[in-house]
């Protein structure tokens, strides 16, 4: 497998799709700084601004953009095989179809798993620059259902990209996923959102927004944080069984 | 001793309903260059793909470096370098770059990268981004990508498409220097026999799925009719049907295929020892273009 990554790292040198994720990256942290100034600095406001606020705010800003990120990143990384059908020269050269699935699952998570320490980063600065405490265990177990949420979005996109050979597919569902979490603030019912894995980042956080003004701790986490998992293992075994099913052909 | 390298015995594949090989056999041996004749469409690429584990066939046996059946074990690829269809690879890596992922696969010395560079000359624009690669750079790396492992075998498909007669005669020379001095067998492809002929010692032409012949290039060229006019036409036809020669009758003469001048002599003696008068007794060569137009024409 060590080999493999290496090659998927060798594969994308040169390749310009790192700035697009980089700007989204970059934006997802503005995005999320700007609106905590905003709150912290109206007078107005009907928030308490503690650890809560912070992070069903990230949680917000993160569902509206990582659905984005993610389809690029998926597709960016799957499209290479589909020129001149690479996968037949991989698969001579001990390299079978699956191995290059599962190095691909690798290689993305490696790149989500730097998204996700810059999240974390992000929120612990900002929160120091509003003068946030952090107490109790809610700002680790949300940072955990984030990741949880990124990789089984990743993977449901990847299963897009990677056996579907027009790459316009798994780009147009991560802009719809991307646009529903702009337009509901991720205030979907539970129920809804479990059928858009695109948008699990809105279902996977602990916290949620009651009448518009309270933040409570969501009494289906568990239940929603499991249900996540699944879906991905899932998903993981679908892509598994596809990539040995479709063989080279 | 002979060794067998690839054996295809009765292969069949269809694809849905549509029959593409149609039961055919065939045997490569140690040190060939065998050419792969046919038509568009005619099922080449299936064969090698369904020799490489690309695809699945329906019936038959595969069996490479003497009577290891494909389907035990995949480790035989490791001993196959091919280059299928159009070359592939990376746009936006070098040269050098695309040989360094087969090798790094194929866990083989990082020499073999400059060794194979050298080979098929494409050393000093190695580092050279390969979308920048002119249609003959890219068919020698695709040729390298498919030599880097030294393998035993190697397996490749029309390397000569779209080539100009200066790039053919380059890859005709490259590829003629293998089995000598690598002891590579190699198995190659074309719809364009005049682009092999000077390469390959022997040559199965493929038909709509069939091998409508399998054989060493002289046999092929061997191919040459007889045609007789003699005094007593009825009996030299019933002489030729005792004595099964195939042959046809046209309105003037009689036409004995597959004919050579061990035939023509035979015939000949035949013919004067029955007290029959021959008056015109001559062996016709077909050039070989017309010997493969010929075979796969009948459809
Ligand atoms: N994946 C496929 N699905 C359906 N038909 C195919 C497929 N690949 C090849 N064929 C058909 O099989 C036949 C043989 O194709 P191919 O082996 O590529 O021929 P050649 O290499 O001799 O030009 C053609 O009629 C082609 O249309
Ligand atoms: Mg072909």
């Amino acid at each position: 497998m060590v080999t493999f990554i290496s090659v998927e790292f060798l594969k994308n040198k040169r390749r310009k799709f790192i700035f697009p994720l980089i700007l989204i990256t970059s934006l997802t942290a503005l995005w999320f700084y700007m609106s905590m100034m905003r709150v912290t600095l109206s007078t107005s406001s009907s928030f308490k601004i503690d650890q809560n606020y912070l992070l069903m705010n990230l949680m917000m800003v993160n569902g509206v953009f990582t659905p984005l990120f993610l389809s690029v990143l998926a597709s960016q990384i799957s499209n290479i095989e589909f020129n001149n059908r690479m996968w037949l020269v991989l698969s001579v050269n001990n390299q079978s179809r699956q191995q290059l699935l599962n190095a691909k699952i690798i290689y993305g998570s490696l790149l989500i798993f730097i998204y996700w320490i810059m999240q974390v980063l992000v929120a612990i600065a900002v929160g120091h620059l509003v003068h946030i405490t952090f107490y109790g265990h809610l700002f680790l177990i949300t940072m955990i259902a984030l990741g949880l949420a990124l990789v089984v979005m990743f993977l449901f996109q990847l299963v897009l990209s990677f056996f579907i050979k027009r790459q316009a597919i798994g780009l147009i569902v991560g802009i719809i996923g991307s646009f529903i979490a702009l337009m509901t603030s991720g205030l979907l019912p539970d129920f809804v959102l479990r059928w858009l894995p695109v948008d699990y980042v809105a279902l996977s956080s602990p916290l949620k927004l009651v009448n518009g003004m309270q933040i409570i701790i969501n009494q289906n986490f568990l239940f929603n944080f499991m249900f996540i998992f699944s879906i991905g293992a899932s998903l993981f075994a679908f892509a598994q069984i596809l990539a040995r099913k479709r063989g080279n052909e | 001793m002979v060794n067998k390298m690839i054996e295809v015995v009765n292969l069949t594949k269809k694809f849905d309903q549509k029959i593409v090989l149609n039961d055919i056999s065939f045997t490569v041996e140690e040190g060939d260059i065998y050419g792969f004749l046919g038509r568009n469409g005619s099922g080449k690429s299936t064969t090698m793909k369904a020799i490489l584990k690309l695809l699945n066939f329906d019936s038959g046996t595969i069996n490479v470096l003497d009577n290891n059946d494909i389907r035990n074990s995949n480790a035989y690829l490791n001993q196959i370098g091919s280059l299928i269809e159009e070359p592939a690879f990376y746009p936006n890596l070098t040269g050098y770059e695309n040989l360094k992922i087969v090798q790094q696969l194929s866990d083989i010395p990082t020499e073999n990268i400059d060794r194979v560079l050298e080979i098929v000359g494409l050393t000093a624009t190695a580092n050279k981004l390969t979308k920048k690669y002119s249609l003959g750079m890219k068919q020698r790396l695709g040729i390298a990508i498919a030599l880097v492992k030294f393998p035993k075998i190697l397996i490749l498909d029309e390397p000569t498409n779209g080539l100009d007669p200066e790039g053919v005669r380059e890859i005709r020379e490259l590829i003629l220097s293998l089995p000598e001095k690598y002891g590579i067998t190699v198995f190659i492809s074309s719809h364009i026999l005049s682009e092999i002929e000077k390469m390959v010692n022997k040559v199965a032409i493929l038909d709509h799925g069939k091998i409508k012949f399998e054989g060493n290039m002289q046999k092929l060229e061997q191919e040459s009719t007889l045609s007789i006019a003699t005094d007593n036409m009825p009996a030299t036809e019933s002489l030729l049907t005792a004595k099964k020669y195939n042959f046809i009758k046209t309105e003037k003469n009689i036409i004995v295929n597959d004919a050579s001048s061990e035939v023509a002599i035979a015939v000949n003696k035949l013919l004067v020892g029955s007290d029959i008068g021959v008056s015109d007794l001559h062996l016709v060569k077909h050039s070989l273009e017309d010997i493969f137009l010929k075979i796969t024409k009948e459809a």
